[in-house]
């Protein structure tokens, strides 16, 4: 047998005759080790998933403000806009020579708490999130009626709303909305399957829609008499309830490479002040801001790690004074000072080692089973992969236990060292 | 066992244990251990008796380079102990065999590894082998085949004598060291682990140096000394 078996055997052998302790410090290294890649890949899924909320679309454009407050507004729906695009405006983008497509979004109205999005077809057809996925209709279907509603995932599970629902929508955003578009109630006409982005909070209903419900109101106050649903839906078809005014709009143009030159373009407009901003950039912009609970996530659970390495240790250094015998024997047998230290670093290698490859065991059986669960419910895109950015902290976890276990070991080489025969008796 | 002679210095005049004017003190008691001369041949078998708190273990432990002398000159088969502690473990693991007085086996580790243990701190056993060769010494010792993967800690105590004196052995050391491992033994067992010892001794070759306050094994060896007469103790103050 060689040397190295031996020492092996050595490690192993005293490790496993104090199983049951051993066992528990591994179960900490693992939990650990777990709840830091756990931690990791929440935080890399927040972002994939925040990060790509929008996708698909190239630029945003709204009246002139904050590109963040452009962002908030118009895709988290957080927030109001300064002001509205004239259609004039709206017009001239579509026919700008880059632009391939446009999709409007109006925003103001709100139903219990939840925002309402006048918009029109287009909007289900070139709204994309996550890896360019589209909207999905679960049930129903889009705008048949001018008094349509088609139903973001999470309102219709959170209000209980199924197809057929008569929903009123309140005028301005409060959820205790003070005026009730009550004269003028809209059919659910679909539902749309859970994306995990801001969609599943809006109810969206036509651009037209949006024009009816406001005819009789002026200065924020309905007027007596109202115009009945059949009318507003004749003079729909009649194609009288054109939209003055959109809160924002969703552009897509013909090539990436056009991208900033129509950005350039829109921020030049002259009749009015805009801005277009792109998505990415913008929520780049944002996450910055938001990204630092994130940030101290990450270092609860390196604290944890830490934690689970000085437990190591402390159930290391506890057992040195019972083992002054086994050392002493050790010595006798010809071990130096040095190799008995080593004998317990490698101990502590071994256990965190052992640890760190349960954890990660765990983690990537674990991930596959919640994700897809994670993917519908939150939207979270969660790598199941093991990133380079794991190995390097995994490696430091090894590592650090390495450089904490040199602790016990000093100790153990100053014990050995003035030990004579009488300390193996 | 394979004819394999090393260390073992038989046939030569060179000392297997040479001490001359060590001195030795504990720190942190006033106990000091002083020896003038005190020296073994190759192949000699030596007890060393001597009451208890005398030293005894305190003169094994500097002989085997466990402790450091505070000044004198300590040989073991010609080769000077040196002052630097791994080299005296380096020395130790390859020269020396202790007996322990608990035999001291690792219990989580097999028999058969507890043999081949000295391998993993330097000791040279002259063979690729070394699988074979302890097993065919355990076989010597009367230890069953049948044993060699057990664990130590499931060993009779008879048992535990023979795998302890096989570690010692292996390889052949020029000296073997035994500290009072008779002390739990009843007479009959005693006799039967002496007769053992002694066989094996003669056969690698190697010098015995023996401690114990039982004058009844004394006999046996070919010089019995008393620590008292070659070395001055001072012993522990009583604070």
């Amino acid at each position: 047998m060689s040397r190295w078996n031996l020492l092996t055997r050595l490690v192993i052998g005293s490790l496993w005759s104090r199983r049951l302790a051993v066992v528990f410090v591994v179960l900490a290294v693992a939990v650990s080790t777990v709840l830091y890649l756990s931690v990791e890949r929440l935080r890399v899924g927040a972002w994939n998933s925040f990060s790509s909320t929008v996708s698909g679309t190239d630029l945003i454009v709204g009246a002139r403000s904050g590109s963040v407050q452009l962002m908030l507004y118009s895709v988290f729906r957080i927030g109001n806009a300064t002001n509205n695009i004239t259609m004039k405006s709206v017009r001239d983008i579509e026919a700008m020579p880059d632009v391939a497509w446009t999709v409007p979004l109006s925003l103001g109205d709100a139903h219990r708490g939840y925002r309402v999005v006048g918009t029109n077809e287009a909007y289900f057809e070139r709204y994309r999130y996550g890896r360019d996925r589209k909207l999905v209709l679960e049930q129903g279907a889009g705008f048949g009626d001018l008094f349509n509603v088609v139903l973001g995932a999470q309102v219709a599970r959170e209000l209980g709303y199924k197809l057929g629902d008569r929903v009123v929508v309140a005028h301005g955003l409060g959820r205790a909305g003070l005026v009730r578009h009550d004269d003028l109630p809209f059919t659910i006409s679909g539902i749309l399957s859970p994306t995990g982005t801001p969609v599943d909070r809006s109810l969206h209903v036509s651009l037209e829609a949006i024009t009816a419900i406001h005819v009789d109101w002026s200065t924020g106050a309905r007027a007596a008499n109202t115009t009945p649903a059949d009318v507003l839906r004749q003079r729909a078809a009649a194609g009288e309830l054109q939209t003055e005014s959109v809160t924002a709009l969703l552009v897509g143009t013909k090539s990436k490479m056009s991208v900033f030159r129509t950005a350039r373009a829109i921020n030049d407009y002259r009749q009015e002040p805009l801005l277009a901003v792109l998505p990415g950039v913008a929520l780049q912009e944002l996450w910055t801001v938001i990204g630092t609970a994130e940030r101290a996530l990450s270092a609860v659970a390196f604290m944890v790690v830490l934690t689970a390495i000085v437990g190591l240790i402390a159930t290391i250094l506890a057992t040195l004074e019972q083992r002054r015998r086994e050392m002493a024997i050790l010595r006798s047998l010809g071990a130096k000072p040095l190799v008995i230290s080593g004998l317990l670093v490698a101990e502590s290698l071994f256990v965190t080692v052992l640890g760190v490859m349960v954890g990660v065991i765990f983690v990537t059986v674990a991930t596959p089973l919640v994700s897809t669960w994670l993917q519908s419910n939150y939207g979270l895109d969660l790598p199941i992969t093991i990133s380079s950015t794991d190995i390097a902290v995994l490696s430091a976890i090894v590592l650090s236990s390495i450089v904490a276990s040199l602790l016990p070991a000093w100790r153990a080489y100053r014990m050995s060292l003035g030990e004579g025969l009488g300390a193996t008796a | 066992m394979p004819e394999i002679s090393r260390n073992a210095g038989v046939g030569t005049s060179v000392a297997t244990l040479a001490m001359s004017d060590v001195k030795f003190a504990y720190s942190a008691t006033a106990f000091s251990l002083e020896i003038d001369q005190f020296e073994m041949r190759a192949g000699e078998r030596v007890f060393l008796r001597g009451p208890s708190g005398t030293g005894k273990t305190t003169f094994l432990s500097l002989a085997t380079g466990l402790l450091e002398a505070g000044s004198g000159s300590i040989a073991i088969a010609g080769r000077q102990m040196p002052k630097k502690a791994s080299a005296r473990d380096a020395l130790r693991a390859d020269a020396v065999g202790i007996i322990h007085q608990q035999f001291n086996l690792l219990p989580y580790l097999d028999t058969l590894s507890n043999v081949l243990l000295p391998i993993a701190f330097g000791r040279d056993v002259g063979t690729s082998d070394n699988q074979s060769f302890a097993r065919d010494l355990l076989k010597r010792l009367g230890v069953p085949t049948a044993l060699h993967g057990a664990r130590a800690g499931t060993l009779s105590v008879g048992q535990q004598q023979r795998v302890a004196i096989a570690r010692a052995l292996l390889g052949r050391p020029a000296l073997v060291v035994a500290d009072e491992p008779t002390s739990a033994l009843d007479s009959d067992t005693r006799d039967a682990f002496m007769d053992v010892l002694f066989d094996c001794v003669e056969d690698a070759g190697s010098s015995l140096l023996m401690v114990s306050h039982d004058p009844a094994i004394g006999k046996r060896f070919e010089r019995a000394i008393d620590l008292r007469d070659i070395a001055k103790v001072t012993p522990e103050a009583n604070i």
